[in-house]
């Protein structure tokens, strides 16, 4: 052994408490960046996996293909599987529709994610696999192998077959048909073994991950034949979201790596002021620079060669334990889908250790430095100066200045403060979501909202249909009436005129200054039983024959003249707001009917946002809302119908999904499976922040606690003289605490700041003039932080300052010493 | 009547296998007005008897009366109250907060105990101690005598009526030394306090009209200073 490693063993024994310290730091720094990626990586799987579970894992789907075209989908590079599902025709149970009766290839079980509850897949003529919701609608129990009659209607043009037969149940699937329906899809409920032809088939196929971006490129396989429909599953494979996700996740995780190096470059900062007496010791008995540097290196490296292996170790023993958990228990994939990338955490664990050794090396660099500096004198004097420029300060201002701590590791706290303030955000956004998805969608189901042109009508016999349907409570109606010429009878409102031409103007690109003269407004119906919804916001009671509610958007235009629509009452007060018509309550307007008759309301009441609860998507565009009941049809012939259902909360929830899919020409809006989603996803999200946080705060207090050891010292014999000259031990952790607590503040309110700052460029549309929105469209993050509500951001900052106050209390309590 | 008196005091340190017998015992009593000072080799037990009189190092058994105050049957936040109000301390290491000017360190007692300072007893007593022109200056600017004039006027200023000095000339030079003993008697002739003063410096001991003697964590001679004569 030569002489530097028995220095550096000698040293390493000497300093094991300071190392410790050192260890501990780089360590916890590793697992924090290493656990973050692979919780943020694994939560983001997890979405996919449970949309998966829920909407298949295929990409593209095509009904009715020809052979050739099969070929050329099967042959295809990107393409990893390809599988079909044939409808064979309707199946009828004692006269009653019970389902679709069908097949399905092995390929298309694997890509759709379509799961047996019990039994197996049919194999033989007599077999049926059922989806258990369906079971259920016949009256059936849920034992295999009973026998179910059948009347199956087969789908086809040229023959009217009708196959009568007893069949065996050996399967039940798990449901999917509900989560899949979107009124365009022919879906298999009855699952039969068929060598047959079909003619209803629809070829499903899954891509390799690596080729989802030539996606176009397989649906123009089908351009040849228009008969041909492609749809694609957006429901699995949010390809918009996902980016934006990608992108605020780069952010975090980004400032994560940041607060690494820092925290590497505070703590060996931290060091070297533990050992500049001992460095000039060793210069002044003749060791060389190099020497020094040499010994100084070794030994830092072998922490931080240590710490690597130490996090390494723990990463993978934390990561055995997830997915321990996930696996053991059974729950993995749908709740939690841990995600391990091993290059990717090699790759992690490389960079940190190339950074460190930068950082260690930086600072051995500065060790001459440091041995010159390190006088008696210069330091005294430089001291002098600096408590010179606070001497007229009060005792107890000084006595808390004195206790600072190091501006390094504030900044440190700031970024660490910055991150969990991000996270933070991300946490309300979801809330935000949900709140919104409650407040405008509080019903469980939605029908007829899918298109923008009056392509899915629903008459009277289908509301009957959804209103009868298992598990539905109660059922509102919504119906669009057209955009209709209207005129004001009281007076010639040109500046209602003037907002429709620049509403024209904006959203068609019509010429502003055209001499028309027509006045618009779209004829909104809601059924007798919403209005009570309407009397609770408004105040007013539905308006009686001939009366209306007007509602007039408040349009605002910003700067540069885009126009906006205020519809949920968000926006700054400050820009132009386009208000200034004089239509008034009590004032008639005559409507254009179909058939050229003329319709006459009185405006009962204005109504300016959507929060109001005006049940429009047009939020541009001005409205008469009636009552159904008040012979709107007579008038109007019907464009658009929105049926909103709300469902009985003792029903079997699926159930209903599964009874309410029945209409499956409407393409339902499952907004309680969504609901479901969305609050799974919060609580994957609390919980991955909270490991984070608890981390992060970890980290925290080693730093503090580190740099509390380095001026322990001098804080301690402070304290001893002022506890010898009278002050009550009470009052000196109350000066700890105080000096602690302002140094914390002083970290959260930088942290906070720059997201202020953001909050406030976003406000005076900076992004916007540099040419930037595209970012602030994309980023999520911003779009929340510009969106999220000030009362839930003080309400944060509120619970931040007081884990700031707990904060300060334990390092006070830790700093707390005196000499008896 | 005493002042302060102590009575079968007993301090060990460690657990009982390596116990160490700092006080093994001691009993003594001062008058008010007296000035007293305490020899004794290194490790006698001189400092930490002044530590258990001064209320700041627990004893393992014994009573202090202060004033006819039981100081160890306090509570420790009573015991701090009183020991502001009625002791004055000066160490070897002059305990100065090294960020706090002259003035501020002498004010300090003053500012612990929420009472203005008496600006004109801390002009006499600068005066007095010649540290006049020292006021806004930090203690690593003056000398060590310079030092420990100030932890004196500190205790001065602080009006206490005792004044227990631990070696306050310990690391002086002889000239030093001698200027601080002249201090002490100055409080003791001028100011009428009681003080007690721990040292190894018998030239420094014989200035003082009673000296006790410490050995083994016992008082071994009680000497009035014409015995000493």
């Amino acid at each position: 052994m030569n002489n530097t490693s028995q220095i550096v063993l000698l040293v390493w024994k000497r300093h094991w408490k300071r190392n410790r310290f050192l260890l501990s730091v780089f360590t916890l720094a590793l697992l924090v960046l290493l656990l973050s990626s692979f919780l943020v990586t694994s939560k983001a799987a997890t979405t996919q996996e449970q949309r998966k579970e829920s909407y298949g894992s295929w990409h593209l789907c095509f009904t009715s293909p020809s052979e050739g075209l099969i070929n050329k989908i099967e042959n295809h590079i990107a393409v990893k599987y390809a599988g079909a599902m044939s409808a064979i025709g309707e199946g009828f149970s004692n006269g009653v529709p019970v389902g679709t009766v069908g097949t399905v290839d092995d390929d298309m079980i694997k890509i759709g994610r379509l799961k047996l509850l019990a039994g197996s897949w049919p194999t033989a003529e007599k077999e049926i696999a059922v989806e258990e919701a369906y079971l259920l609608r016949m009256g059936l129990s849920l034992d295999l192998g009973q026998t179910i009659a059948l009347e199956v209607h087969v789908c086809d043009e040229e023959t009217d077959d009708i196959i009568i037969d007893e069949y065996e149940l050996v399967g039940i699937v798990r449901n999917y048909s509900a989560n899949w329906n979107n009124g365009l899809l022919s879906l298999v409920n009855i699952f039969v073994e068929w060598d047959k032809e079909t003619k209803s088939t629809t070829y499903y196929c899954e891509l390799y991950p690596k080729y989802e971006k030539a996606i176009d490129d397989i649906k123009n396989l089908s351009t040849t034949d228009p008969s041909i429909s492609v749809l694609s599953n957006d429901r699995t494979y949010l390809s918009y979201e996902a980016k934006e996700e990608s992108l605020s996740d780069y952010v975090v995780r980004s400032t994560i790596a940041l607060i690494e190096v820092f925290a590497g470059a505070v703590v060996v900062e931290i060091d070297l002021r533990n050992r500049r007496q001992e460095i000039l010791v060793l210069r002044r008995i003749g060791m060389t620079k190099t020497y020094l540097l040499r010994t100084y290196f070794l030994e830092l490296s072998t922490v931080l060669i240590l710490s690597v292996v130490i996090g390494n170790l723990a990463f993978v023993l934390l990561v055995s334990l997830i997915y321990g958990v996930c696996y053991g228990l059974g729950v993995g994939k749908t709740v939690f889908y841990p995600t391990l990338n091993v290059r990717h955490y090699i790759l992690a664990s490389a960079l940190f250790l190339a950074g460190s050794v930068v950082v260690i090396l930086f600072s051995a660099l500065r060790l001459s430095e440091i041995t010159k500096k390190t006088n008696t004198f210069h330091e005294a004097k430089r001291s002098m100066k600096r408590l010179r420029s606070k001497k007229y300060r009060s005792i107890l201002v000084k006595l808390v200045y004195i206790r600072r701590r190091t501006t390094s590791l504030i900044i440190v706290s700031a970024l660490i403060f910055c991150i969990a303030f991000i996270t933070g955000v991300r946490v309300l956004d979801t809330v935000h979501e949900l709140k919104v998805s409650l407040d405008y969608y509080p019903y469980d189901y939605s029908f007829g909202l899918l298109g923008t042109t009056p392509y899915y009508e629903i008459g009277e016999e289908k509301i009957d249909g959804i209103r009868s349907a298992y598990g539905v409570k109660d059922i509102l109606v919504f119906s669009d009436h057209g955009y209709r010429n209207a005129l004001f009878m009281q007076q010639d409102d040109k500046a209602y005129r003037d907002m429709i031409k620049r509403i024209h103007s904006y959203e068609w690109a019509e010429e502003l200054n055209s001499n028309s003269d027509d006045s618009f407004v779209s004829v909104v119906g809601v059924s007798s039983n919403a209005w009570e919804e309407y009397e609770n916001v408004l105040g007013i009671k539905a308006p009686s024959s001939g009366e209306a509610i007007l509602y007039l958007p408040d349009l605002v235009e910003n700067e540069r003249g885009v126009l906006l629509c205020d519809d949920l009452g968000t926006i700054d007060g400050s820009l132009n707001r386009i208000r200034n018509h004089s239509v008034n309550v009590g004032d008639k307007i005559s409507v254009m009917g179909d058939y050229g008759e003329i319709a006459y309301f009185t405006v009962k009441y204005i109504i300016y946002s959507q929060l109001d609860l005006a049940p429009s998507w047009r939020f541009y565009y001005p409205y008469v809302l009636m009552c159904n009941s008040v012979d709107l049809k007579d008038s109007f012939e019907e464009r658009f119908t929105y049926v909103a259902v709300y469902s009985d909360p003792k029903a079997i929830g699926y159930q209903t999904d599964v009874e309410l899919s029945r209409f499956s020409d409407l393409g339902m809006s499952n907004h309680r499976l969504e609901r479901k989603n969305m609050i799974s996803d919060l609580v994957s999200q609390i919980v991955i922040t909270a490991i984070i946080m608890v981390l992060m705060v970890l980290l925290l207090f080693f730093l503090w606690m580190g740099a509390e050891d380095a001026n322990g010292r001098k804080t301690k014999q402070i304290n001893t003289i002022l506890w010898q000259e009278g002050m009550e031990k009470e009052r000196l952790l109350l000066l700890d605490f105080l000096s602690s607590f302002i140094d914390l503040m002083k970290a959260l309110m930088t942290g906070c700041l720059s997201a202020s700052l953001v909050l406030i460029l976003r406000g005076m549309y900076l992004f916007d003039y540099l040419g930037l929105s595209s970012i602030t469209k994309q980023n999520r993050l911003l779009w929340a932080i510009s969106t999220i509500d000030f009362g839930e951001i003080i309400v944060l900052l509120v619970l931040k300052v007081v884990f700031v106050l707990c904060f300060a209390y334990f390092i006070a309590r830790y700093i707390n010493s005196i000499e008896e | 009547m005493a002042f302060i008196s102590v009575k079968d005091m007993y301090k060990t340190y460690g657990s009982e296998k390596n116990a160490a017998h700092a006080l093994n015992g001691v009993s003594l009593s001062i008058s008010m007005g007296e000035f007293v000072v305490l020899i004794g080799k290194s490790g006698s037990g001189k400092t930490t008897l002044l530590n258990v009189i001064s209320g700041l190092s627990v004893p393992s058994s014994g009573e202090v009366l202060i004033n006819n105050t039981s100081i160890w049957k306090l509570s420790d936040k009573e015991r701090t109250v009183f020991r502001r109000k009625n002791i004055g301390m000066v160490y070897q290491d002059y305990s100065l907060i090294p960020d706090f000017t002259v003035k501020e360190n002498i004010e300090l007692p003053s500012y612990i105990d929420n009472r203005k300072m008496d600006v004109y007893l801390y002009d006499s007593v600068l005066e007095l101690l010649e540290l006049k022109d020292k006021d806004d200056k930090f203690p690593n600017e003056l000398s060590g005598g310079e030092q420990q004039r100030v932890a004196f006027a500190r205790a001065i200023v602080n009006k206490t009526k005792l004044l227990l000095a631990d070696e306050p000339t310990g690391n002086l030079d002889s000239v030093s030394a001698q200027e601080i003993m002249n201090i002490l008697k100055r409080c003791w002739m001028e100011f009428g306090m009681t003080i007690l003063m721990v040292t190894h410096d018998l030239d420094l001991a014989k200035q003082a009209p009673r000296i006790l003697t410490i050995k083994d964590g016992i008082i071994e001679q009680d000497l009035k200073v014409f015995e000493l004569l």
